[in-house]
């Protein structure tokens, strides 16, 4: 078998695991919800528990008197053609609100990654080739310490009150001004980029330390390397060491991260978006958790195992680039 | 290189931070009333009140009821009903209806709406005994009942959003209205036979196939008689401008913006900044007091919030069953403390654990039996004797043992999510540690805790106890603490019948259903002493505070003229406080600041 297509199997199987873990796991959750409304029947209208237990039923069009397997058949079926299935409290597609929820955090996310990998990889590449500025030194480790312990709610809550509230540089809620009409036109999108500031921010400050120490560690790794002496001895200008052999050689760790970090963002992303009214998945997988929407909470699960499927074959593409010398 | 990445990085952050701050401070033009809320997000908005997707608080902007209830006075506010009348032998509700209302899309306002929204209602299980809904002209409609109906099902019949207008739900309204033609006469006292159950049965099968179908109905945007009409929605905004045809034509304020609830510190951040008009957010006094300080514009208002907290106690398990134990409960708590930590503006309830407010409190309690309560004040020493009587003993290490030995340990329940209930949870926990029964507080999140709670499997559970929202009176909450299907009753696990004053045995299902289907003080008082006695007796549920909300308003920013804290309107709140929001609005009480945007 060749190295891509077993990739590709891997993914494939990682997918159907994660779909079966995630079908059993979500139906093993503890709170029987059809219990909960069918006592309330029992209590309100005086019916017999299995008569207020089928009303129940019919009203979350959940039938947990279907085996499990039954039960994951009938939902692969519906993923092979594509069906992600009905939520089970709001009546409509998984699938509508996937679409349009999913974009929004993909973009928030994809803007604070970029953010805080580019900023967080720079300042750590420069900390190492700094490495004897010891001033330097002890700012950066302090802020990546700081920036890595504060929880990105909290940093979230500081930017909202000094950004938006005191300074009213940027505004406090939404993905975009409503006085706008969505669509491709600048206004809207403009306002887009101001609105994904602040969430943005709040994922790029908790983050970038990480970023920083990883990216650190692995150009300290680097510096050592004989062909970064080799190329000094050469007289190579420090720019060129820098940048191609310094720089290119660290950065492939952190790009390994990267893509288990995008990934994990979006299931991560509930506070953020909470706190900014940001419409993205996030309101969707509380609500879905909360109410026991055993559909729309599989839709998002499932859309979050190929994200991260996903982010990891890009990042073997983009690692394979880098270095020429790894063959996917 | 790096340096040369960085700095463009830098320039890039800046520009857009630059750009976004000019463009920011160019949108803050509109004047309208600005709150906090919740709705479903798009796309699952949808303008159906009655399902999922539909529910919000801009229904109460959108919506109104035919009255609303004043209770600080007892007055009925007219809304789309004009006047009401009961018939003497209460089966008959007639109504006269506001000719000049039009729902929003212009169709005028009749009978028949009013008949499809309770029949509607009905679907959803209200109603049991209403024997059907005449409209004799377009502007009276009359609830006929298969018996005299009680205060509380008066309440709902004038106090229910009139929310299905008949030319958009007639279809399921009209079968409704012929599935109650088949509902069965019940006659009080009488078992039902096995046809009779089956056929009601069936009834219920049938009604919940039609609401399921009306629940699929999906208009874009939710069509009401009130002020206002939904004029915009995202995830975080919500735009409503007023109705022109409106028959409130006193309002002044042209638009509300409901925007959407966060976390406490989120609104508080919205207050700070002039953000919101008002809010209700929990908030501890240090932080309000800081509020007021950088926020000249905000008056804080304490309201009653119609509820209390407390713990309700599983008298299934030891050591709950026994009396004494409870009783040194009742002595161990300092509740004034748990209210300080938990909910500062809140009252602390009175030490007698009774389910009434204080507001009102001896208008329910007679002298005689007033003389008749236990007190259970704050006292450590109290509580140790009741349990040394008791049995109970402390080991060596000064934690409490029951009288066969097993060491005391508890679990509070709370739901996860209720910062106030875990806070005093947290604080009680600590209390009883002290005083040697190990505590700790356990978290669920909600729909698992009311199952626990139901099902009887806690020990000790935060809760609320009295409940004056639905029925400004104590019937309603003695019902939640007594009935057969009550709230706490049945999380309690009390039996059928207890032990009275003089030992004499209460009924306490036969008592809850005088007290809810009595509008005569002269039958249902006895039974109300009856209750109130048992509760303080019983202690089942242990009463901590009872609830005020802080709430939050800016006067002179954007909209003048709130109303003061003990002015009447306030007790509205009973309903919600955005329906006191909508009628302030909508009466034209409130008024923007800015006179050229007044209407």
């Amino acid at each position: 078998m060749s190295p891509r297509l077993r990739k590709w199997t891997s993914a494939l199987i990682t997918i159907l695991a994660a779909t079966l873990i995630s079908f059993v796991l979500i139906r093993a959750m503890p709170g029987d919800f059809l219990d909960l409304r069918a006592n309330e029947l029992v209590t309100t209208q005086g019916l017999p528990y299995a008569t207020a237990y089928k009303i129940a039923s019919s009203q979350y069009n959940y039938d947990p008197n279907l085996p499990l397997w039954q039960q994951f058949v009938s939902y692969f079926g519906g993923l092979l053609h594509g069906n992600l299935g009905t939520s089970m409290t709001l009546r409509i597609p998984v699938s509508s609100v996937l679409l349009q929820a999913l974009p929004w955090t993909l973009f928030l996310n994809f803007l604070a990654l970029l953010l805080s990998f580019s900023v967080g990889t720079t300042l750590g590449l420069l900390l190492a080739w700094k490495r004897r500025s010891r001033v330097l030194s002890g700012l950066m480790n302090g802020f990546a310490v700081l920036s890595q312990a504060i929880p990105d709610f909290l940093i979230g809550l500081l930017l909202l009150v000094f950004f938006g509230v005191r300074l009213r540089w940027f505004p406090l809620r939404g993905a975009y001004d409503i006085s706008y009409t969505p669509g491709f036109n600048l206004p809207f999108m403009f306002s887009v980029l101001q609105h994904a500031i602040l969430p943005a921010m709040a994922y790029t400050l908790s983050t970038v330390g990480g970023w920083m120490l990883a990216m650190r560690a692995s150009a300290t790794q680097v510096l050592n390397e004989e062909y970064l002496l080799v190329a000094q001895a050469k007289g190579l200008k420090s720019k060129r060491i820098f940048g191609r052999y310094l720089a290119r050689n660290a950065i492939m760790p952190p790009v390994t991260q990267l893509a288990i970090a995008f990934a994990s963002m979006i299931s991560g992303s509930i506070f953020v978006e909470w706190m900014f009214a940001y419409p993205g998945i996030g309101y969707f997988f509380g609500y879905a958790l909360g109410n026991r929407d055993f559909t729309l909470l599989q839709g998002i699960l499932l859309v979050s195992t190929l994200t991260m499927v996903v982010a990891n074959l890009l990042a073997d593409a983009v690692y394979s680039w880098i270095d020429p010398r790894v063959k996917t | 290189m790096c340096a040369h990445s960085l700095c463009m990085v830098l320039i890039a952050l800046w520009a857009i931070f630059g750009l976004a701050a000019c463009q920011h401070s160019a949108v803050q033009t509109e004047t309208a009333f600005r709150c906090s809320g919740s709705w479903f997000i798009p796309p699952s908005f949808h303008g159906n009140a009655w399902s999922q997707g539909g529910d919000g608080t801009h229904l109460h902007f959108v919506y109104e009821p035919l009255f609303l209830y004043q209770a600080a006075d007892r007055r009925y506010l007219p809304q789309l009903g004009t006047a009401y009348s009961i018939s003497a032998d209460r089966r008959q509700l007639t109504v006269k209806l506001r000719p000049t209302a039009r729902w929003h899309d212009d169709t005028p306002f009749r009978s028949i709406d009013v008949k499809s929204s309770f029949l509607i209602y009905w679907l959803q299980g209200w109603g049991g005994a209403l024997e059907r809904i005449d409209t004799p002209d377009e502007q009276t409609v009359v609830f006929v009942w298969q018996r005299p109906f009680n205060p509380v099902e008066e309440r709902q019949m004038l106090g229910q959003r009139i929310q299905a207008p008949a030319h958009l739900f007639s279809k399921w309204a009209d079968t409704a209205e012929k599935l109650l033609a088949r509902s069965p006469r019940r006659r009080l006292g009488q078992e039902p036979t096995s046809a009779q159950q089956k056929a009601f049965e069936q009834l219920l099968l049938d009604k919940n196939e039609q609401l399921q179908l009306a629940y699929a109905f999906r208009p874009e945007k939710p069509i009401g008689t009130n002020a206002y009409q939904v004029s915009q929605i995202t995830a975080s905004e919500m735009v409503l401008k007023r109705y022109p045809r409106s028959w409130h034509t006193a309002v002044k304020v042209p638009e509300v913006r409901i925007l959407r609830g966060s976390t406490n510190d989120v609104m508080w951040a919205y207050l700070l900044g002039g953000d919101v008009d008002a809010s209700h957010a929990a908030t501890p006094p240090d932080v309000a007091e800081q509020m007021r300080k950088l926020n000249p514009h905000l008056k804080q208002l304490n309201l009653p919030d119609y509820l209390n907290f407390g713990y309700v106690l599983n008298l299934r398990q030891a050591p709950f069953k026994q009396l004494a134990f409870r009783q040194a409960l009742a002595h161990l708590i300092d509740r004034d403390r748990l209210r300080q930590i938990a909910s500062y503006y809140s009252l602390t309830s009175d030490d007698r654990h009774l389910p009434l407010m204080a507001h009102d409190a001896q208008d329910w309690l007679s002298p005689a039996l007033e003389n008749t309560l236990q007190h259970y004040p704050h006292d450590l020493q109290k509580a140790e004797k009741l349990l040394n009587e008791a049995g109970f003993k402390r080991n060596a290490e000064q934690n409490w043992l029951s009288p066969d030995g097993t060491p005391l340990q508890f679990e509070i329940a709370v739901i996860a999510g209720y910062s106030d209930w875990i806070l005093a949870s947290e604080s009680l926990a600590s209390q009883l540690t002290r005083f040697g029964i190990p505590a700790q507080v356990r978290t669920y999140d909600s729909a698992l805790y009311h199952q626990l709670i139901r099902n009887g499997e806690f020990q000790m559970a935060a809760a609320f106890g009295l409940d004056y929202k639905v029925y400004t009176q104590p019937a309603f909450s003695m019902d939640r603490l007594f009935a057969r299907n009550g709230f706490l009753s049945k999380a309690a696990g009390l039996p059928e019948r207890l032990p009275g004053p003089a030992g004499r045995a209460i009924d306490l299902q036969k008592s809850v259903e005088t007290l809810m289907d009595n509008a005569d003080p002269q039958v249902y008082r006895p039974a109300l002493n009856d209750l109130l006695w048992l509760a303080n007796q019983q202690l089942h549920f242990l009463a901590i505070y009872e609830k005020r909300i802080g709430v939050f308003v800016q006067e002179g920013e954007r909209i003048r003229n709130w109303p003061a804290a003990d002015d009447p309107v306030w007790s509205l709140t009973a309903q919600g406080l955005d329906v006191t929001y909508a009628y302030l609005l909508s009466s034209g009480r409130l008024e923007p600041v800015n006179r050229e945007a007044r209407l």
